[in-house]
């Protein structure tokens, strides 16, 4: 099958100060139309910078260094920026963590809706109202037709995410970035966005790229699992396979400190520590310091790659062995 | 919100009224001393002061201060032996001219540099435009108008030194740009470190990177949704600024001997002419508490948020 997006060999580094450091390394995804592949991983893993890369939006400071981002079968890398930003919102559409300040906050909703349409065509103010009408009702936006004129701060967090999403969506993408798109949100409208991103993955064959930190809702909404630690790649695979045999010490003590609601409810089992800071990079596994694993190869010598390509990890001292 | 603003304006003019009466009678020895001059006789004294009404009490005077004040009656120049209602007009409208022209410069370029600020914020053009500003911020009005003069007029020759010119049309012009830019310069640099601090915050926000993220230019960003941001609370700046700009007009026009209030304000001082000074205050207090006024009133048409909440 076609892939949308296809990242190979990723690289980012990072310059401050005349020195520069690796942000992220080596990471390689493909993902095909009509599924989710979840990035998951800790604050500070890498993950929105491995977004913000995809859409070309990396921060100043930060730039590609190595590796291939191939969109629609061409490498972004190589189009000239121009070319590069007319993928976005285009090809790509990106929604982010904070929907409250997601939205300008000087402009009615059905404006910044139908903004991108404006921009490729002249449209009568009444055709521009009743697509702007359209794009929101496929987002479920309630009462829609009485909120066009409404401004974001007239909305709750759920609907100005439903809002941004309708922005994203807007111009139809094959591709969408969601960055821990429910994560400031409730648990029922965090449900309630999910499952309507769900729906119009399946009437539109949308891919998406899902970004978050839970665990839990990977097993839900996603097709397949990239696991991110310290800019690197950790354990990917399928749902099912991955699920099924956890290896990495870090994805299974990700999965072991999801809270749940039942039993003792406030206790969270997590990880002791942080994710250490790109400076202090070393050449053996960077999970090492957190390990509960750990064995004396780990701080040597880089994690083997174990498994094969439905399911894959790079530990030297795995929960599972994984069969090549 | 509008009508609240209206009574506060209304309430600080009645404030100025006050204060410009009573700093009147606070001048050393009263009005008929600065008329008569230091050393004229009680006789002499008395007798002035029946005539002006100045030995009538205190609140009857300040009743016939408001009520000249309503129709217009701003008192005599004694130095220039005219009526300062009719002397202000021309010499106001000179100074709404420079002033107008500086504070559209100042505005202007205070956009420009501070969009272009705010986008480069952490690159080196950000901060050489945060030193250029602190520099002409810091740098007194007389020092860059004579700067000015040196360059533009004595070693280039391109622009008059001084003056007005005739009335109307180029020659007029001409003797405006240096005066308006030496009063723009220090104030637009001050707007321009306060908008390009605001254009950098906005830019920080995720809505600028949701617009980015679907593909819209730079540009444009800046333009369609940055700007309009940003614009606000700077449009409250611009109104606090107008003091700054009338107290730069008088250093401004004296130095390019340009008669203006400004200029008027520094001759009257000079010469003593206490209802002359006392009419300019007035008419720059007015003026202030107008712009500040409009300031807000500009801004709550354009901030939604202000007229729902």
């Amino acid at each position: 099958m076609r892939t949308v997006l296809s990242i190979e060999n990723l690289k980012v580094v990072g310059y401050k100060g005349g020195r520069s450091c690796p942000i992220i390394e080596g990471i390689t995804f493909n993902l095909e139309p009509g599924r989710t592949l979840a990035v998951v991983g800790e604050s500070g893993c890498g993950k929105s910078i491995t977004a913000a890369a995809i859409l070309g939006l990396l921060p100043w400071g930060f730039t590609v260094s190595d590796g291939r981002i191939v969109l629609d079968g061409q490498n972004a890398l190589s189009l000239p920026p121009r070319e590069w930003r007319q993928l976005r919102g285009k090809r790509i559409g990106a929604v982010f963590q904070n929907p409250l300040a997601a939205l300008n906050p000087s402009l009615p909703i059905w404006k910044q809706v139908i903004e991108s349409a404006q921009l490729e065509e002249a449209l009568t103010r009444k055709t521009a109202r009743s697509r702007a009408l359209q794009l929101l009702e496929r987002v479920e936006v309630p009462h829609v037709a009485s909120r066009l004129d409404d401004y974001p701060h007239q909305f709750s967090g759920g609907m100005r995410q439903r809002v941004a999403i309708a922005l994203a969506l807007a111009r139809n993408p094959a591709l969408l970035i969601a960055d821990e798109p429910t994560t400031a949100l409730d648990l029922i409208t965090q449900a309630q966005i999910l499952n309507m991103l769900k729906r119009l993955q399946e009437e539109q064959n949308l891919a998406i790229l899902f970004i978050t930190h839970d665990l839990s809702l990977v097993a839900e909404y996603a097709d397949e699992v990239f696991v991110m630690y310290a800019g690197q790649e950790v354990e990917r695979g399928s749902v099912s396979d991955l699920f099924a045999s956890v290896a990495h010490p870090y994805t299974h003590a990700l999965l072991r400190s999801i809270p749940r609601l039942t039993g003792s409810r406030y206790r969270l089992i997590d990880i002791e520590g942080v994710p250490p800071s790109p400076h202090s990079y070393t050449r053996g596994c960077r999970f090492a310091s957190r390990c509960p694993r750990v064995i004396a190869a780990c701080s040597a010598t880089p994690p083997p790659r174990l498994g094969n390509d439905s399911h894959e990890a790079f530990c030297h001292h795995p929960h599972r062995v994984l069969a090549p | 919100m509008i009508s609240r603003r209206l009574a506060v304006s209304l309430l600080s003019l009645v404030f100025l009224v006050t204060i410009v009466f009573f700093m009147i009678h606070a001048t050393p020895g009263g009005p008929a001393y600065s008329i008569l001059g230091m050393h004229a006789s009680p006789q002499a004294v008395a007798a002035l002061n029946r005539q002006m009404g100045l030995n009538q009490p205190l609140s009857v005077q300040y009743a016939i201060w408001w009520a000249h004040l309503f129709e217009g009656r701003l008192g005599y120049s004694y130095i220039q032996h005219i009526a300062v209602s009719r002397l202000l007009g021309t010499y106001t409208r000179r100074t709404l001219l420079l002033d107008l022209c500086a504070l559209a410069l100042a505005v202007l370029s205070a956009l420009l540099v501070g969009m272009v600020q705010g986008y480069y914020a952490d690159r080196a053009l950000g901060k050489i435009i945060g030193f250029a500003q602190i520099l002409f911020y810091a740098l007194p009005v007389f020092f860059i108008g004579i700067l000015l003069i040196y360059i533009f007029s004595i070693r280039l020759n391109w622009l008059p030194p001084g003056g007005i010119g005739h009335h109307g049309g180029m020659s007029q012009m001409r003797h405006l740009i240096l005066p308006a830019v030496t009063l723009a310069l220090p104030i637009g640099a001050g707007l321009s470190r306060y908008f390009g601090h605001q254009a950098r915050q906005e830019y920080r926000l995720d809505y600028v990177r949701t617009a980015r993220a679907r593909g819209f230019s730079d540009l444009y960003v800046a333009y369609r949704h940055v700007l309009r941001n940003a614009v606000r609370p700077f449009i409250t700046m611009v109104g606090m600024m107008i003091p700054a700009l009338f107290v730069g007009g008088v250093l401004t026009e004296s130095v390019f001997n340009y008669p203006g209030l400004g200029w008027l304000l520094w001759r009257s001082a000079l010469d003593q002419d206490y209802p002359t000074l006392s009419a300019i205050t007035l008419l720059i207090g007015i003026l202030t508490i107008a712009g500040n006024l409009a300031a807000d009133v500009l801004n709550s048409i354009l901030d939604v948020r202000v007229r729902y909440e």
